[in-house]
């Protein structure tokens, strides 16, 4: 019954992982950016829904503020710090002819998102203290539902629920509208589909938005179920990156799959021995990029 | 030509010490179709480029319809109108065909195509698939095309777009005899349509079916510009082509003005 309880436990932490991971995944498959800031920004936005939860604000209003300023906020990064950024690698318009232009600006992106993660840490630990914190959810994230013999938390149910719901819907955006299919013409060859009156710029703002409305979205979760502080983003982009690389780089299925495998992987890890359960994740990370480095199910979307 | 639609004056490009263009000038009317040739390396790619806006010229200026595009990026020149075909197929291969057209539909040209309901895009993506006779395999990943078909998609994209200036960049090369003439029947009739057309092309007599004035580059400079036929006949192309090359085209082209003088087998 241990053993089934962990399996359960570990679908539900998967759950909130692949959440986490869903902006990541979508980031990189769109751009091949690994965004490094992307743990610091959940906790930003945790802490956000914590200040405004504690002015007052019920919970689910600080949501729907959070959310859209991130999405607005990824717009912004994007136009601001990504793109010129991407412009130093073969001039923003990769792919196609232009390959094998990529040099040493190829890490640019990346290393922007590095000095975003520094930064903003520090920052939040100027502003927050080191102190952790979470936000009260008025005993949800202490309720349980019993299910036969075990009891199975309210809170990682609902953030599970709302795992599949995000990438779902993102997976339906990507797949079914105009500026989802654009998105991902521009991720295959950029140059082309500018030809085709698709601005890459804009395209790539707009997946960093809705990364970040995600991402957003993940952050609340994790400071509603998890002492955090100014540091827990490091911990959060670790999970998070797991997850992708387990799943796929650039599949959004993949991803949650990704989440699941990881957070089982914690759950029963810790069943054997309960200090290893991280560590447990971590060699299961590690043994699927031996086995299959392109991930569980690689690359079938967005690109 | 005052009307012209497209204008293009003065355009230099170098990539160190290689240049592509030196001071290029050329016009192009609605509804006219010009041929560009040259041998490999004169810089005809690189003057698409320049004029869809994936590369900047270094001098010069580019102007769509009276207005300087000389700044815009790619993006938006395919908004006024100006669509690309690119010589190696550049498909978006985690997409459909259909899909591939879409984009192009849904995307450019808004600013001047953009009237009719929201399925319009749809209605105009196939119409572009059946104008190039690829509804047979519209929901095949794009990925898995063979060449032929990707040769296509890169027309049927760039229709899709409803351009008002078509660039095509070598979509006879490889096509069958019986293939053929359907591509030079297909750019005859946008042309009659009041699409211009830049098409650079090797497979000679495919051009010299449909264009209305040929210009030809070599070492990234205009070298011969005018009617076709005398272009082709013109001393310094011959010497650009080696004579073997025009000799070979113009034998079986339907060449009303036929017995060239100054040439010999």
């Amino acid at each position: 019954m241990d053993w089934l309880n962990a399996g359960v436990q570990g679908v539900l932490l998967g759950g909130q992982y692949a959440l986490l991971a869903c902006g990541l995944s979508l980031i990189f498959g769109v751009m091949r950016i690994v965004n490094l800031a992307h743990g610091v920004l959940a906790v930003l936005a945790a802490y956000l829904s914590l200040v405004l939860v504690e002015q007052g604000l019920p919970l689910w209003l600080a949501v729907v503020v959070v959310v859209p300023v991130f999405a607005a906020l990824g717009y912004a990064v994007q136009r601001g710090l990504f793109n010129p950024a991407l412009a130093q690698v073969g001039g923003g318009a990769r792919g196609g002819s232009g390959g094998g232009s990529r040099g040493a600006g190829e890490l640019a992106p990346l290393l922007v998102s590095f000095g975003v993660a520094v930064a903003l840490t520090n920052l939040l630990q100027v502003v927050f203290s080191a102190d952790t914190r979470k936000i009260p959810t008025g005993g949800l994230a202490s309720a349980g539902l019993p299910l036969g013999d075990l009891s199975v938390g309210v809170l990682p149910l609902i953030t599970l629920a709302v795992a599949v719901a995000v990438i779902a819907a993102v997976q339906l955006f990507l797949a079914r509208t105009a500026t989802g299919r654009a998105m991902r013409a521009v991720a295959d060859d950029a140059g082309a589909a500018a030809m085709m009156g698709v601005d890459p710029k804009h395209m790539y703002a707009v997946a960093t938005a809705l990364a970040f409305a995600t991402l957003a979205l993940a952050g609340v979760f994790v400071g509603m179920s998890t002492q955090f502080s100014s540091g827990y983003g490091d911990l959060v982009l670790l999970f998070a990156f797991e997850a992708v690389i387990i799943g796929g780089l650039g599949s959004l299925w993949g991803t949650l799959a990704g989440g699941v495998v990881l957070g089982l992987a914690q759950t029963i890890g810790a069943q054997i021995d309960p200090q290893s359960g991280v560590l447990a994740g971590h060699l299961v990370f590690l043994a699927v990029l031996v086995v299959r480095p392109g991930g569980l199910m690689p690359r079938s979307v967005p690109a | 030509m005052s009307d012209s639609l497209l204008r293009v004056t003065g355009v230099a490009k170098r990539f160190g010490p290689v240049v592509t263009a030196r001071d290029v000038s050329f016009e192009v009317a609605a509804g006219e179709a010009l041929g560009l040739v040259g041998p490999n390396g004169a810089g005809k790619t690189t003057l698409l480029d320049i004029v869809g806006g994936t590369q900047r010229a270094d001098a010069g200026t580019v102007v769509l319809d009276g207005r300087d595009i000389t700044r815009l990026g790619a993006a938006a020149r395919a908004d006024r109108g100006i669509a690309r075909s690119y010589q190696v197929p550049r498909p978006f291969g985690g997409l459909t065909v259909y899909e591939n057209v879409l984009v192009g539909a849904s995307f450019a040209g808004q600013r001047h195509a953009r009237t009719g309901p929201a399925d319009d895009a749809g209605a105009q993506a196939w119409h572009a698939l059946e104008v190039t006779g690829m509804t047979e395999v519209a929901n095949t990943p794009s990925g898995s095309l063979r060449l032929l078909d990707r040769k296509r998609l890169e027309v049927a994209r760039a229709l899709a777009t409803r351009p008002r200036l078509l660039l095509l960049d070598e979509i006879a090369g490889g096509l069958t005899d019986r293939e053929l003439p359907q591509v030079v029947r297909l750019v005859r009739s946008l042309r009659d349509d009041g699409v211009a057309v830049v098409w650079i092309e090797h497979v000679l007599h495919a051009l010299l079916d449909v264009v209305d004035r040929l210009m030809c580059l070599a070492a990234g400079e205009v070298i011969a510009q005018g009617d076709p036929h005398d272009v082709i006949r013109s001393p310094e192309v011959i010497e650009v082509y080696l004579g073997s090359t025009v000799d070979a085209v113009t034998d079986p082209a339907p060449d009303p003005a036929t017995t060239p003088p100054g040439e010999t087998a």
